[in-house]
């Protein structure tokens, strides 16, 4: 590992990784049993040195209670990422990493040249310049291997030695060892046309004094030339179109590829370009009419857009209830509708909703093709899904109509609460003033049998109290009558 | 203990320069500590200490400067020291003397050495520039007079009038040296 004060860190470094003696991210940590403090090894053993101590709490220490930190701290140490040791290098790395970095791969590393005997020392960068006098070479005459640099004197002695060829017996100088191989007349040779099928082998001497003038593919020599030209073209030719197909397959199979992620991201928004793209506004509107958003207008859009059925194969008709069913719902809505209201404030909430689709059909209507604007009035109460427009855009309108949605959800809630809750209130002050007045007559009850038992001859001491019932039920009826106005 | 020793010969690849290399990376590593406590003190910005190289080419020699603290009898009186960081710092304190005459109990008002523990027997590698500064501007306020250098000083502190003439008396305002 190179010594660590010699790593630059690239990122700023968690303080608890900082050994306390070097102020340096910890190099080799070491932790103490005793104490559990972490040190760089090489600071720790050079505190040790001086004294017997941990530096941080003054516990007793010897180098036997040290052991190697978790590996946790290790690999967060290792994994800091360092500037290369060589300032000209601009290599930046794990710290783990730069050790083999300087050894493999650092082009700024001085290295010695591999060659035996060569003491060159040079930048592993410039290595390959490096033209090493000591590397060896082969001799071409003799076959032994000599140093680069002794290798002309080496010709200049072995061209001048004499050697005699294996096959002719023919006595020469090496340095004529080349020339005769092309010449001798007993080396093996291949008939020249070989490449069109003759299988003569034989010497040289044979193969010109015997096989050429006899040799059958010789003699088709001119036809041979002409039909290998016309090969070679279509070869040419052949191999251009090759690449052609090839390059447009894989052009074809990205496409799919493409293709395939497409359908699958826009889920039933992808159809095929042969299925109903003819007249996509009229079978959306029959098919992607939205039974969740309540209106008034509902029943008319019904008798404007004439009936269709759902196209055949359509991948969408599983999506949205069938005709029937809409209708169905619509009827529920109307009757629930033509009920008279329990209370005027259920009416708001419901026309503020219309109000909310009204405004949404608008936004939604400016996307539109001109040939859906001629009955904007009607198609605007339902919110159109519109294929023509983006899938982003239908997406933003949706959610735009999602949220109204349930904003109005919310308010109408909401103004149900204090309905009921008033309605509540109202009942409940029925029910007091009810019970007063109850109250109020079981007294008179009282009272009247008190005169019955009087008549019969006895003075009654509850006559005041009789009274005093009577008023607070005036009260009663005062109270519940101001409270009623108020809440209209 | 057997695999740190292993682990402490050296590797064969860096063979090639075998006896330059220990000093020269123990000296690298002791400078670079020095600069990262220089960097420490500057972004820190204690209030009342400073220390700074003597010079640009001599990591090894400092000049601090210590404020008395507020509420003590050195209020206001700033403290030239000088100090000497030794090769195998961190792990031997440096040598820390006052440069400007003190008065106090635990320091000689001639030589301006310093009796303080941390810079003796208590040092640990861990300490810093920082901690002795910090430690000497409490020393100021709060003698030790158990072991007085300076028994003079220790025989008046607690008459802080008399002490604060006495302190007058030999204090020499700070002069810029580098001007
Ligand atoms: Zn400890
Ligand atoms: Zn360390
Ligand atoms: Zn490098
Ligand atoms: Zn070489
Ligand atoms: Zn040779
Ligand atoms: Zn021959
Ligand atoms: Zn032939």
């Amino acid at each position: 590992m190179p010594s660590m004060a010699n790593f630059n860190y690239v990122d700023g470094v968690n303080p608890n990784l900082l050994c306390c003696i070097c102020r340096m991210p910890f190099n080799d940590p070491f932790t103490t049993q005793t104490c559990g403090h972490t040190f760089c090894r090489d600071c720790i053993l050079q505190s040790l040195d001086h004294v017997y101590q941990c530096p941080i709490d003054r516990q007793a220490l010897t180098a036997d209670d040290l052991k190697p930190a978790d590996s946790i701290i290790r690999s967060l140490v290792d994994e800091l990422v360092v500037e290369c040791t060589n300032q000209t290098c601009s290599h930046i790395c794990q710290r783990q990493l730069l050790e083999q970095h300087l050894q493999s791969s650092c082009p700024y590393v001085e290295v010695p040249c591999p060659s035996r005997g060569c003491d060159q020392i040079m930048l592993r960068g410039e290595a390959v310049n490096h033209r090493c006098e000591y590397s060896l070479v082969t001799c071409d005459a003799c076959d032994t291997e000599v140093e680069a640099a002794q290798l002309e004197d080496h010709r200049i002695q072995c061209y001048q030695q004499l050697t005699t060829c294996d096959l002719c017996g023919l006595q020469f100088q090496r340095s004529a060892k080349s020339s005769h191989q092309n010449s001798c007349p007993e080396s093996p040779m291949q008939c020249p046309q070989q490449v069109n099928g003759c299988s003569w082998k034989g010497k040289r001497v044979a193969l010109h004094s015997e096989h050429i003038s006899s040799c059958p593919y010789q003699a088709l020599s001119g036809f041979f030339s002409i039909f290998h030209e016309r090969t070679q073209v279509l070869q040419d030719e052949n191999t251009v179109l090759k690449r052609r197909v090839e390059s447009l397959q894989t052009q074809i199979r990205t496409i799919e590829i493409q293709l395939q992620s497409a359908s699958l991201a826009l889920g039933p928004w992808f159809r095929n370009s042969n299925l109903g793209l003819s007249s996509p506004e009229t079978s959306i509107s029959d098919t992607l009419r939205s039974p969740d958003l309540p209106s008034h207008q509902r029943p008319r859009l019904q008798t404007v857009s004439s009936p269709r059925s759902v196209p055949e194969g359509d991948a969408f008709a599983a999506y949205f209830p069938p005709q029937e069913e809409i209708q169905s719902y619509e009827r529920q809505q109307l009757s629930a509708m033509e009920r008279p209201a329990p209370d005027r404030h259920l009416e708001h909430p419901v026309r503020s909703i219309h109000r909310n689709s009204w405004s949404l059909g608008q936004g939604w209507d400016a996307l539109h093709t001109p040939a859906s604007r001629t009955s904007k009035q009607v198609a605007s109460a339902v919110a159109p899904l519109d294929f023509s427009c983006t899938l982003e855009g239908t997406l933003e309108g949706l959610r735009e109509s999602i949220v109204a949605l349930s904003t109005s959800m919310e308010t109408l809630g909401r103004r149900n609460d204090i309905a009921l809750t008033n309605e509540t209130l109202r009942l409940n002050e029925e029910l007091m003033s009810l019970k007063a007045n109850i109250h109020g007559l079981r007294m008179q009850m009282h009272a009247m049998m008190m005169d019955n038992a009087q008549l019969t001859g006895r003075t009654d001491p509850l006559l005041f109290e009789n009274s005093f019932p009577t008023v607070s039920t005036h009260r009663y009826h005062y109270m519940s009558n101001t409270q009623s106005a108020t809440k209209l | 203990m057997e695999q740190l020793t292993t682990s402490l010969t050296p590797r064969p690849a860096t063979n090639k320069a075998p006896v330059a290399g220990s000093s020269q990376q123990s000296s690298g590593s002791v400078a670079k500590r020095l600069g990262n406590e220089l960097m420490t003190l500057m972004m820190s910005a204690s209030p009342g200490i400073s220390a700074f190289p003597k010079n640009d080419g001599n990591l090894f020699e400092w000049v601090g400067t210590i404020e008395g603290a507020p509420g003590t009898v050195y209020a206001g009186l700033s403290f030239k020291i000088a100090i000497s960081f030794p090769p195998n710092y961190p792990y031997v304190p440096p040598a820390i003397k006052f440069e400007t005459p003190c008065f106090h109990p635990n320091v000689d008002i001639n030589s301006g050495g310093i009796c303080l523990d941390i810079l003796q027997d208590k040092w640990s590698a861990v300490y810093s520039v920082q901690t002795i500064l910090l430690s000497l501007q409490s020393l100021l306020g709060e003698p030790n007079n158990a072991s007085p250098l300076n028994t003079d000083a220790a025989a008046i502190w607690n008459n802080q009038e008399a002490f604060k003439i006495h302190l007058l008396r030999h204090y020499r305002p700070l002069k810029d040296e580098s001007a």
